[in-house]
């Protein structure tokens, strides 16, 4: 009977042992992989990111040119704006110009057309002639 | 025969003198006049007087007159102490006067009635009008005088809620326009132009290179073509003799500094007269802020001005007119042109010859 537990106990033993050192190999290859995993993914890391980088230039530059064309949308409307405003502010001196009579050059002699000035003009250039006849006086 | 009546608006300019007429020509020439040194260059030139462009290219060979300085005909001021030199000018601007007229209407008939309002510095004296009022005896039939930023505004249609900035080779004349003939305090005129600009630069450059050979005509040509006070833009360089030889160089910082140097003063004459307006209608007038004058014509002004602005007054937008080189002309003209004839025929007999005649 004790040789049989003796037996039994060994067997045990050699059991734990087993598990102990399957365990042991188990986390050595672990440990080991984890290892080199990092190694290869770092070294990796070091060869690709470049690479990458050098990839990305182009997208990156037609990502700003993109943004300058359709992202500057405002500028071109701005610009567009102030050129139809200053058309309009041509045309309408172009206007007062020939309300005026007075004529482009080559044609013929200025023409006398009706003036039509408002009350308040002509108080502004009431104005005028009497500080010019102040200074005559002075 | 009725007579045939033609206006022209006239902006006697320190740098330029320009001119506009309702035949639809329109002229502008420097504001020199030379007479040949002797009779070598007299029999050279045929004839006694070169103006403008012409004269500044032979004007070794000619005794050169500038008759306006600042804006004004030179010794208006005070016309006792130099009386000599102060006829000098007045004979000079008139023959300068005599020749534009010339240009634009060719040689005068006798039935032929020419009217025209000449621009002033915003606050030039008495004095100095009564100069102009002499030049034109003679050759005009009919004058006006009227502050130059005015005639702008007159030109432009913004005679409310505007503030006209024209910039000078003399001078810089600020004005707020509200609807009104504008007062002294409506007007403000700073000294520091064009001509301050070439001088600093011509300091700055001779600074930096000594050994170059280099004249304040030289810098000015090289100015109104480059003018600029923006941080970014492309270098400019300028070819002067150096020993003799052309070299390139860089004066690009030179040149932002000088044209820079000019904006302070604009920039706090815009304060004040801004801050003393009605503060309902302040608004209106940093709104509408209206840059004329060759000095317009700097490159980046509009945004510097706009930015000072914006610093000390909250907000503030400039622009510039189409033409700034014929603003005050232009104006001048159609002032001319809505001037109803009996006005023009009260200011005539109110002159001294046809009281003198009555």
């Amino acid at each position: 009977m004790r040789c049989l537990s003796r037996g039994l106990g060994a067997i045990v033993e050699a059991g734990k042992y087993t598990c102990a050192t399957v365990e042991y190999t188990g986390l050595v290859s672990y440990g080991a992989l984890k290892f080199g995993g990092r190694v290869v993914a770092h070294s990796f890391r070091i060869v690709t990111a470049p690479v990458a980088r050098g990839m990305a230039i182009p997208f990156v530059g037609i990502k700003k040119v993109t943004l300058k064309v359709f992202g500057r949308k405002n500028y071109f409307d701005e610009k567009f704006e102030s050129v139809e405003e200053k058309l309009a502010r041509i045309a309408e001196r172009l206007a007062s110009i020939e309300n005026r009579g007075i004529v482009v050059r080559g044609t013929a002699v200025p023409t006398k057309v009706p003036r039509r000035i408002d009350l308040g003009r002509q108080a502004l250039l009431r104005q005028i002639v009497e500080a010019n006849k102040s200074l005559i006086d002075g | 025969m009725a007579a045939r009546v033609l206006n022209v608006g006239i902006d006697l300019g320190t740098s330029r003198t320009v001119i506009a007429c309702d035949n639809g020509e329109r002229s502008y020439i420097p504001s020199y006049v030379g007479f040949p040194k002797d009779a070598v260059s007299r029999k050279l030139f045929g004839k006694d007087m070169i103006f403008g462009e012409e004269a500044l290219k032979h004007r070794m060979a000619l005794n050169l007159y500038k008759p306006l300085e600042k804006g004004v005909i030179v010794h208006s001021d005070e016309p006792e102490k130099e009386a000599e030199q102060y006829k000098k000018s007045l004979y000079v601007a008139r023959e300068l006067l005599k020749h534009v007229i010339y240009l634009v209407a060719g040689a005068k008939s006798q039935d032929t009635i020419v009217r025209g309002v000449i621009g002033a510095p915003a606050l030039a004296t008495r004095q100095n009008k009564k100069a102009l009022l002499e030049i034109s005896k003679g050759i005009l039939d009919c004058v006006l005088i009227a502050s130059e930023p005015f005639t702008v505004a007159y030109g432009l249609n913004m005679l409310s809620n505007a503030l006209i900035i024209d910039i000078g080779a003399g001078t810089v004349d600020l004005c707020r326009m509200h609807g009104t003939i504008p007062s002294d305090e409506d007007q403000i005129t700073t000294f520091k132009a064009g001509d301050y600009i070439d001088k600093v630069f011509l300091d700055l450059v001779t600074k930096k290179y000594r050994e170059a050979n280099l004249t304040v005509n030289m810098i000015r040509k090289f100015k109104e073509e480059n003018a600029f006070v923006s941080e970014r833009g492309e270098r400019v360089c300028i070819i002067l003799p150096v020993d003799g030889k052309p070299t390139n160089l860089d004066v690009t910082d030179e040149l932002r500094a000088a044209c820079r140097s000019i904006v302070p003063e604009i920039v706090e004459a815009i304060r004040k007269i801004v801050a003393s307006f009605d503060p309902e209608f302040q608004d209106g007038l940093k709104e509408n802020v209206i840059l004329a004058g060759g000095g317009s014509q700097i490159a980046g002004l509009k945004k510097e001005i706009e930015a000072h602005m914006e610093k000390t007054l909250g907000y503030g937008k400039v622009r510039k007119v189409e033409e700034p080189l014929y603003a005050g002309a232009n104006g001048a003209l159609l002032l001319c042109k809505d001037m109803p004839d009996e006005y023009w025929d009260e200011l005539k007999n109110h002159s001294p010859a046809a009281k003198a005649a009555s």
